[in-house]
């Protein structure tokens, strides 16, 4: 009776093997992939702090994907964000870091090491910033996407007189075409013109949210906003 | 007890032997068992059968992709090719794949040969992988300069073909389509009207149909085609093969090969450069040939009805090559064609065909469509520039070397042998350097002296990227100098001599491509002389649920039988097809 069983099985997995060999292998996206990273341009990356105190960079060389304004998505870079310049930078197949042009670029994502995206940064095009002369095409991080979205701006800015980087962040509220920038504490929420100050506060206080300086608890309570 | 528990593991087992067999080769879906295979197949409706050099052949195209049915197909691009009978010679066009349907037009050249030809339509996929199910009919063209053929030459019927195929059993529960005429003989210029429903479609079901009204011709013997039904239900067996090459699911793929002219053997690991002139940025592409010199580009819909120019990056040293573009045509064997005699009645209807063009041709004023290229600047793989100057903003300056010394500071030209070049400052490295790319009006440009020929009344503006190492692809230059000119010219010579020139046309397909011009400005103008036998096409009719379709045309001046024929398929995958005839007297 067991050699019956087992001779079953065994045509059982002959069948299911013979049943795959006529699909057809075709064309595996990651060759499609392969052209267009091997075809891309851009400027070679050169640290102007090589010396400094302290990291321009937002991470390390991690995986990641950019969307272009073509429609197109290119998946499989190594991707750093560089906060000084405000630059995408790419890591090449021969090691050289490489600046993409942010002309031709509406966000990109970066992964964790399960694949899963660790942060997502869009680029809006020809925004003023309140501390800024001219408007300019900026990378931010975008932490809470909705009727009010929430975006962080990962500058990195160099101290004067020393040698030395500090992390800069600004934090963002859109709604639509309107933005103003927050720090973060429940005041500045508050006051912004474009959110309901009645609904905020009640929000703040059933969910008990303390929001000194704590950007996960206002991505929170920004979340519970939009719902 | 022992026994029974083996009964029941026998049970299971077998049960699950059933299952799996289900599950590889698909199970019974709306009453009728679909084969799981993934392959695309493809059937063409088009307006007639016999047409003359010169005019629109309108058609409609329905495209399966596995399952489910009708859902957006996995190739973006669709092929066509009229391969003559006798010569083998074929024309190509192809259109856009976004739709599991779409209908559009072409016009067939005015410098056609009379004969039958084999209209093909397919996919790169299945030109490469499954070519059993490439669609393929018969198709009468004439030519209005040239004599009605007395015997055409048609390919001995091949008993082996298809072996591989079977059809698929058809439930009696399916939707199928009824084609109602509101009378059987109609007057000429009197008004058809033709009721279509659609039996046993569910209530949010959608039959998509495409209907074409013609005069019947003597040829059903030759041009006798395989019908929807027939063809998307046929089961048809993959070969196996893969399709490295050919799946055409992102964009379409420009490939081809670089050879030595002087021993025909292939350019390995040679830098290609493609690109098109562009006034606002460059729209330059990269890609290396491997050991047998093949290379490959993936052109999005920027590129289409552009003139693609692609040349060595390094093409100042080996200038001794050819290119050899893949067609994506399929192959034709003529040896097989043999002369087929027409009798009378076949001469008299094509030479009525004929006349009816010619009629047209003298009453009614053809509009010739422009092919339309994307107007969308399109995406610059490259940074944008450090340096703009419009020198019409200075004084008039009579050449480029003058350009040079009194506005671009950061640019120095020098001459060495006869030839010159253009160093340029590169402020992060900070030194001069020759390796740089010059592009005039986007395109990659070697020749300087003609450059150095350029002044102000001729160059528009300058735009110079310098900040940095400039990487293409595994190139490398020390700066970018983009020169625009009023014109937007490129020399004549400088395509000879170091560029492949090619015109990427893309046939329009949708709303808007395929009107029924003919029968609009007959009606319009109704004192002319009316003698259509194509009486009405529409490629994009709708039937919901078990709601009822009219539709209204009028005869012309044309007696004879005719035969209304309409193809579809539902949005359940069902295909559809019926035809039904009137007399007209």
């Amino acid at each position: 009776m067991r050699n019956i069983f087992t001779g079953l099985f065994i045509l059982c997995a002959i069948q299911n093997v013979c049943g795959q060999s006529d699909n057809i292998m075709y064309e595996p996206d990651k060759t499609y992939m392969m052209n267009i990273r091997r075809g891309m341009t851009g400027i070679e990356y050169i640290n102007p702090f090589d010396n400094y105190k302290g990291s321009q960079f937002f991470n390390d060389w991690t995986s990641g994907e950019v969307f272009l304004t073509n429609g197109e998505r290119i998946s499989g870079l190594y991707l750093r964000y560089e906060g000084y310049l405000d630059q995408l930078l790419w890591l090449r197949e021969d090691q050289i870091p490489c600046v993409l042009c942010k002309a031709c670029i509406n966000g990109f994502n970066l992964f964790d090491g399960t694949g899963n995206i660790a942060a997502s940064f869009i680029i809006k095009k020809g925004i003023r910033l309140p501390f800024e002369n001219d408007s300019a095409d900026c990378f931010f991080q975008s932490l809470v996407q909705g009727g009010c979205s929430f975006y962080a701006l990962r500058k990195v800015s160099r101290l004067s007189d020393l040698s030395e980087l500090a992390e800069d962040t600004r934090y963002f509220i859109f709604k639509y075409d309107q933005f103003e920038r927050i720090r973060l504490r429940t005041r500045d929420l508050l006051n912004v013109s474009f959110i309901d100050k009645t609904r905020m506060k009640s929000i703040i206080r059933s969910n008990k949210i303390r929001l000194r300086n704590d950007e996960q608890q206002l991505i929170m309570v920004i979340s519970l906003y939009n719902n | 007890m022992r026994t029974r528990n083996n009964i029941q593991i026998f049970t299971l087992i077998l049960l699950f032997s059933i299952i799996n067999n289900l599950l590889i080769t698909g199970g019974p879906v709306n009453g009728m068992d679909l084969p799981a295979d993934d392959c695309e197949k493809i059937f063409v409706h088009l307006n007639k059968t016999v047409y003359v050099a010169g005019e629109y052949i309108h058609y409609k195209v329905y495209v399966v992709n596995g399952e489910p049915p009708l859902q957006v197909p996995e190739s973006k691009i669709l092929y066509f090719a009229l391969s003559e009978h006798k010569s083998g010679k074929q024309i190509l066009w192809r259109v856009n794949l976004n739709k599991s349907t779409l209908n559009g037009s072409y016009q067939l050249p005015g410098s056609m040969n009379a004969g039958i030809y084999e209209f093909t339509a397919y996919t790169n996929r299945i030109r490469e992988s499954v070519p059993e199910n490439i669609f393929s009919r018969k198709l009468f063209i004439l030519n209005l300069t040239k004599e009605t053929p007395d015997s055409i030459y048609m390919p001995v019927p091949n008993a082996a073909t298809n072996n591989q195929s079977g059809l698929v059993t058809i439930s009696d529960n399916q939707p199928d389509i009824r084609l109602r005429t509101s009378k059987s003989v109609y007057r000429k210029n009197d008004t058809v009207v033709l009721e279509i429903n659609v039996d046993n479609l569910q209530l949010n079901d959608t039959a998509n149909l495409s209907l074409s009204v013609t005069n019947e011709t003597p040829f059903s013997g030759i041009l006798h085609n395989t019908s929807i039904i027939e063809l998307f239900n046929r089961y048809q067996e993959t070969n196996g093969k893969p399709s490295l090459n050919g799946l055409e699911n992102h964009s379409y793929i420009l490939n081809g090969r670089v050879f030595n002219k002087n021993d025909d053997s292939p350019v390995r690991d040679a830098g290609i450069l493609l690109a098109v002139v562009d006034s606002v940025s460059p729209k330059i592409m990269y890609s290396a040939s491997d050991s047998t010199g093949t290379f490959r580009f993936y052109l999005n819909q920027f590129y289409d009805n552009k003139e693609i120019i692609l040349q060595l990056a390094d093409n100042t040293e080996n200038l001794d090559i050819f290119w050899d573009i893949e067609k994506k045509s399929i192959p034709y064997s003529q040896n097989s064609d043999v002369p087929v005699p027409l009798s009378d009645i076949q001469v008299a209807s094509l030479n009525q065909v004929k006349d009816i063009r010619l009629i047209e041709k003298t009453y009614i004023e053809e509009v010739t469509r422009q092919k339309i290229a994307d107007t969308s600047p399109g995406a610059s793989y490259f940074a944008c520039p450090d340096i703009i100057i419009f020198p019409a903003d200075y004084i008039e300056l009579v050449n480029f070397r003058e350009i040079i010394v009194n506005l671009i500071p950061q640019l120095k030209l020098k001459s060495r042998n006869g030839k010159y070049y253009i160093q340029a400052y590169n402020e992060i490295r900070g030194d001069l350097g020759e390796n740089n790319l010059v592009l005039l009006n986007g395109l990659p440009f070697c020749d300087i002296n003609y450059i150095i020929s350029l002044g102000t009344p001729e160059v528009k503006r300058i735009e110079i990227i310098n900040s940095g190492r400039i990487l293409v692809g595994d190139l490398s230059y020390n700066a970018v100098i983009s020169i625009y000119t009023h014109e937007m010219a490129i020399p004549e010579p400088y395509l000879k001599n170091f560029t492949m020139v090619l015109q990427n046309s893309v046939e329009a397909t949708g709303e808007g491509t395929d009107s029924q011009e003919y029968p609009a400005t007959i009606q319009l103008q109704s004192h002319f002389p009316d003698f259509r036998n194509n009486l009405y096409w529409n490629p994009d009719l709708k039937v919901i649920g078990n709601k009822k379709l009219k539709v209204e045309f009028t005869t012309s001046q044309l007696s004879g039988k005719f035969l209304a024929e309409i193809q579809g398929i539902t949005s359940s995958g069902i295909s559809l097809e019926t035809i039904v005839s009137f007399s007209v007297e």
